[in-house]
């Protein structure tokens, strides 16, 4: 599982970030879901290089790291696409017609769900509450941004903008 | 899985001096506030069903196999994780529990394979047996749904297997590697019905940090994690408790044994010190007492040159005792002599101690303590009066502050380092002193307050600075030192130590550590609560070892840290029976007891009981020995289990001297490599073939009990009474215990000891007598034994062997986890997939200065000697030092180290020898591993 690329590093603004994460928190060992988002944000994706980095940073066991990693789905153990589409497909938003939006995603993608577009542009994955009910039915996009009320149209207009501004 | 024999209390142990009476099924019980009501019912006999409830292991609550019903109580509560309470009323069995566990355990079934009767846990499988216990008959899932059965077994551990296939997920795998072990190896991967055991990254076991301890196998109900053995051979069917051969702290171990075979080596629940803990050593690398290697026969020759000839026991021990007895009437009654082992038991160290006393009619006896702890023998007597550690392996989870100087326990002493790094966790304060940066100075949950990186050689400097800082800021405990220490000692001691010169900013350019980080630990260990220290050869093998051992006791009597739990200064010793062997009297100078050979009212028993007259002046030291056999008047030999050709310092001289005798006997497990300078081979027992004792880094006295046959036939202690025999000396024992008595009769320090009482006991701790009959676990309480703490000038002297522009490194050396020593032993088992080799580490500035690349054969050449070795690249070492193992014959480090040796005792300075690093030409083609090195090129 070991990679042999170099090993993963933060930027200087990420470090400065990470520091101040931590003093939030009362031991290092409290801050590792906050410095996963941080390496989720800086490398996209955890890979085992990124597992180890984050442990050392930590002073945490590697293992440890692991698990956390492997136990949270929003981490993503392999890599995603430039777009990266969270389609909630709880409850509400499935009965307000969120099986037809990832239906239309994965019609225009040609991706299954957890999937990602040969071009690395964009991935699928459907996702537990967002915690929107009351715009269901809803996306996330790049663990950031809700896209709300969606509807069949909207958001294959989505997934159009998204990719011409990547042009 | 637990041992055969284990019982399983479910809990650990809780100690309150509150007691709490509860009822369970009825029944009063009385335990300690903080027992959970699964151990209180154990306690009574009252079993409640469990799996993932252990009782190594802190409750986790998982399985909901333990439910109960508690009066007053919603629901039904896990009895592993709910603390007994005063009055409380226990339910352990109705319908509607059976029912709850039946289901439990119907769901755990519907996954697991259905193959209990080719299982190799069948027979002592809990899952198995809870199966039956809840009265499972009927799985209504089915087999077909989504599971784990074909998930693929992780064979690549040479000693266990992983097959998750059975695995029942309930975590007692990665908290045993938690919270015994201490590595965190281990984990889980995923969620919910995804959830898998994960070692490390979900590696493979032998790529991930896995140490190979057997916590978790230990600690596995199924057959999840079994050891190959159980495999090949099935379940066994008694045990032997005994003890294990390895290092010096001394594990207790029962053998599972099917007839005379062994099928596990399990570490002992309740068998001190390791308390059901073990390493990769003792627990598994025990197949070389039945390797084809294993000399089975008597051998003699004439000549060294000739082939040796087998003959019977009778043939040999004659011709042993024909050969010593020819040449003591040519050369004289101080031409021969002998070396104990300190691999073999203490009655067996006893007996050739009086063999050469007795029988040579001399003092010429030593013992490979000579090469190790010697100085820890002189510095501890002549301090506190006792040449031993002060405290029980347990103080250290009493300890605030625990430095470590000079040793490597996570490799050395694994077992103990487990307990050590347990109390680091719950917040000890740790100070390393080391020219490497040892896995102790930082590794997940473990991280050194300091770490002290000094260059080798420059113990003495450093803790004098310590002393200094100390005395010189007000630090020291002046009540401790009025009541406890000799004043006048102290005054002189504390006028040296206030000098300038031994001030931290003095000595920064000698040891390389930086002033403040000398002050600050030195206030750490004085001001931080219970400070202890544990040290190992770092400290002993250098030319002022002795300085060193007296300079620690110096510090610990300034800031009173001796004489109770927690404190102390102890040596980690590194042979099962290094401590054992000195105190029966293997040293020249010494009977046993340390009492010095000149005394006549000491002498006068030994001669009342042996009804001989015995030498009053001490023998030949093994230098001597080697110095005395070149200049022609030391001519024969009788060496019991140490390869001295190997272990010594300066190969070269050892094998001269070797060569320059007559008449040398070899007694060992193994053709080693003295044998090749040997007329008889005596083939020896391995600690599974005899009966006898061994004595631990703490003082501890241990059973070692016989659980197969000699495979030669004898046990050591057997050959050596027939060598007495024959040389027209009777010595009539029957056992070993006849021995023991004979040792108890002699010394004071063992008078309480018996056999009877160690079975009795378990284990004893000496001093063992009248006024301390069970045995003494912490010294120097109240009193120091020699009666006033003595303190004494350690003057810093450097060593005389320096860097200088043809030798500008210096190599130290030390060892590897899963080998021991000179790998007799170890590279006689699967353990050598570890280390197939000793490298030679060199930090990348000295590398890169070289043209050195990682992998590159190097030949590392000394004033006395080169040797090849491959280099690894690594900032563990500082520059300026590289620093090997010792474990592979043909590393041949000791061609390369020196004759230097300690002031007071001759200990070889092993850990410090002026070197020059060079790559060899062209790469890799010098030698495979494992072949012999490019011959050897003396530079004198």
């Amino acid at each position: 599982m070991k990679d042999s690329t170099p090993a993963p590093q933060f930027s200087e603004a990420t470090l400065e970030e990470f520091k101040q994460t931590l003093s939030r928190y009362p031991t290092r060992r409290a801050a590792l879901l906050p410095t996963l988002w941080l390496a989720m944000r800086e490398f996209g994706w955890i890979s085992p290089a990124v597992e180890e980095y984050v442990a050392r940073l930590l002073d945490l066991p590697t293992s440890h790291v692991h698990a956390v990693v492997t136990f949270y789905e929003m981490f993503h153990r392999k890599p995603v696409g430039k777009w990266h589409l969270a389609v909630c497909t709880n409850l509400p938003c499935r009965l307000r017609g969120a099986d037809e939006i990832v239906a239309a995603i994965k019609n225009r993608l040609g991706i299954d769900n957890h999937e990602t577009t040969p071009d690395g542009m964009f991935s699928l994955e459907t996702v537990e509450c967002l915690a929107s009910c009351a715009t269901a039915p809803m996306l996330q996009l790049n663990q950031d941004a809700y896209i709300e009320n969606l509807t069949v149209e909207s958001v294959l207009k989505l997934i159009e903008e998204l990719a011409r501004r990547a042009d | 899985m637990l041992s055969i024999t284990d019982t399983d209390y479910g809990t650990p142990a809780r100690r309150s001096e509150k007691l709490v009476s509860l009822e369970i099924d009825g029944r009063a019980v009385t335990v300690p506030a903080g027992t959970s009501v699964l151990r209180a019912a154990a306690l009574v006999g009252i079993k409640i069903p469990k799996l993932c409830a252990t009782d190594s292991l802190e409750p986790f609550g998982s399985c909901r196999l333990c439910l109960v019903e508690i009066k007053g109580r919603a629901g039904y509560p896990a009895s592993c994780t709910t603390p007994v309470e005063d009055g409380m009323q226990v339910r352990t069995q109705s319908d509607k529990l059976q029912m709850l566990r039946r289901n439990v355990m119907e769901l755990y079934i519907s996954d697991h394979p259905l193959d209990c009767l080719t299982c190799p846990a069948n027979g002592n499988c809990e899952l198995q047996e809870m199966a039956g216990v809840v009265g499972l008959r009927h799985v209504r899932y089915g087999y077909d749904g989504k599971n784990h059965l074909s998930a693929p077994k992780d064979e690549s551990n040479p000693y266990f297997v992983f097959d998750p296939s059975k695995c029942i997920v309930c975590s007692r795998c990665v908290r045993a590697c938690e919270e015994i072990q201490g590595t965190f190896a281990l984990t889980i991967h995923g969620r919910g019905f995804d959830s898998v055991i994960s070692p490390g990254q979900r590696e493979a076991f032998i790529d991930s940090e896995c140490v190979s301890c057997g916590a978790c196998v230990q600690a596995c109900p199924t057959a999840t994690l079994i050891e190959k053995s159980v495999i090949e051979k099935g379940q066994a069917e008694h045990t032997v408790v005994t003890t294990c051969g390895y290092c010096g702290v001394g594990c207790s171990f029962k053998a599972e044994m099917k007839g005379n075979e062994v099928v596990r080596m399990v570490p002992n629940k309740d068998g001190y010190p390791n308390l059901g803990h073990s390493c990769v050593k003792g627990r598994f690398a025990w197949g070389y007492a039945t390797h084809p290697d294993r000399v089975t026969k008597p051998l003699i020759r004439e000549r060294i040159t000739d082939p040796w000839r087998e003959v019977s026991w009778d043939e040999a021990i004659q011709y042993a005792a024909t050969g010593l007895k020819r040449v003591q009437q040519k050369y004289g009654r101080y031409s021969i002599g002998a070396i104990a082992s300190s691999r073999c038991t203490n009655e067996e160290a006893y007996l050739v101690q009086k063999l050469v006393r007795a029988v040579f009619g001399n003092n010429n006896v030593d013992t490979c303590a000579r090469v190790c702890h010697s100085p820890t023998g002189y510095g501890l007597k002549t301090a506190f009066g006792t040449s031993a550690g002060t405290q029980d392996f347990a103080s250290v989870l009493k300890a605030d502050v625990i430095m470590v100087i000079g040793c490597n326990p996570t490799d050395g002493h694994p077992v103990f380092a487990s307990m050590l790094k347990r109390r680091v966790r719950e917040g000890a304060k740790l100070i390393v002193v080391d020219p490497r940066k040892i896995d102790l100075v930082k590794t997940p949950h473990v991280e050194a307050t300091y770490h002290l990186q000094l260059r080798p050689g420059t113990n003495v400097a450093l803790i004098n600075a310590m002393a200094h800082v100390v005395v010189t800021e007000g630090l020291t405990n002046d009540a401790f030192i009025a009541e406890r220490c000799d004043l006048r000692d102290y005054q002189l001691w504390k006028e040296f130590i206030s000098r300038p010169y031994n001030s931290p900013e003095a000595v920064e350019p000698i040891t390389g550590v930086p002033a403040h980080l000398i002050r600050s630990a030195a206030r750490l260990y004085a001001c931080g609560g219970n400070a202890t220290i544990y040290y190992g050869l770092g400290v002993t093998e250098h030319s002022q070892g002795s300085t060193m051992v007296l300079g620690m006791a110096n510090l610990a009597m300034a800031t009173g840290n001796i004489g109770r739990e927690g404190v102390g200064v102890n040596p980690l010793r590194g042979q099962n029976n290094v401590q054992g062997s000195c105190d029966v009297g293997s040293f020249p100078h010494e009977l046993t007891g340390y009492r010095h050979i000149s005394d006549p009212q000491v002498r006068a028993a030994f001669e009342r009981e042996w009804g001989v007259k015995l030498d009053p002046e001490p023998g030949l030291r093994i230098p001597n020995m080697f110095d005395a056999a070149l200049d022609g008047s030391f001519k024969g030999l009788y060496v019991q289990g140490e390869d001295i050709a190997q272990s010594d310092p300066n190969t070269q001289h050892v094998t001269a001297a070797l060569r320059a005798m007559e008449f040398v006997i070899v007694q060992d497990l193994f053709l080693n490599e003295t044998a090749k300078y040997a007329h008889v081979f005596l083939p020896g027992s391995s600690f599974l073939e005899k009966d006898g004792t061994f004595t631990n880094s703490e003082r501890r006295i241990s059973r070692v009990r016989k659980v197969m046959p000699p495979l030669a036939g004898k046990q050591d202690w057997e050959i050596t009474v027939a060598l007495a025999n024959a040389l027209d000396f009777p010595m009539k024992y029957s056992h070993p215990s006849e021995i023991m008595d004979e040792i108890a009769r002699l010394t004071p320090t063992f008078a309480g000891v018996s056999y009877e009482k160690l079975d009795r006991l378990g284990s004893i701790q000496w001093p063992c007598n009248d006024k301390a009959p069970e045995g003494t676990p912490v010294m120097h309480v109240g009193q120091f034994v020699r009666g006033k703490g003595k303190f004494t000038i350690t003057e810093y002297v450097p060593t005389s062997e320096r860097t200088s522009p043809r030798y500008p490194l210096i190599l130290t050396t030390g060892r590897i986890l899963t080998q021991y020593n000179v790998g007799t032993q170890t590279r006689r088992t699967p353990n050598v997939i570890w280390h197939a080799e000793d490298l030679l580490e060199i930090h990348p500035h000295d590398a890169e200065q070289r043209g050195i690349r990682d992998g590159d054969w190097v030949e590392v050449v000394s004033r006395a000697g080169s040797t090849t070795l491959r280099a690894k690249i690594t900032e563990r070492v500082q520059p300026g030092v590289v620093y090997t193992t010792f474990h592979h014959p043909e590393s041949r480090a000791n061609v390369v180290t020196t004759e230097n040796s300690d002031w007071a005792t001759n200990c070889p300075e092993y850990k410090v020898t002026a070197v020059q690093v060079r790559l060899l030409k062209p790469l890799a083609e010098h030698r495979e591993v494992g072949q012999p090195s490019l011959e050897l090129t003396a530079a004198k």
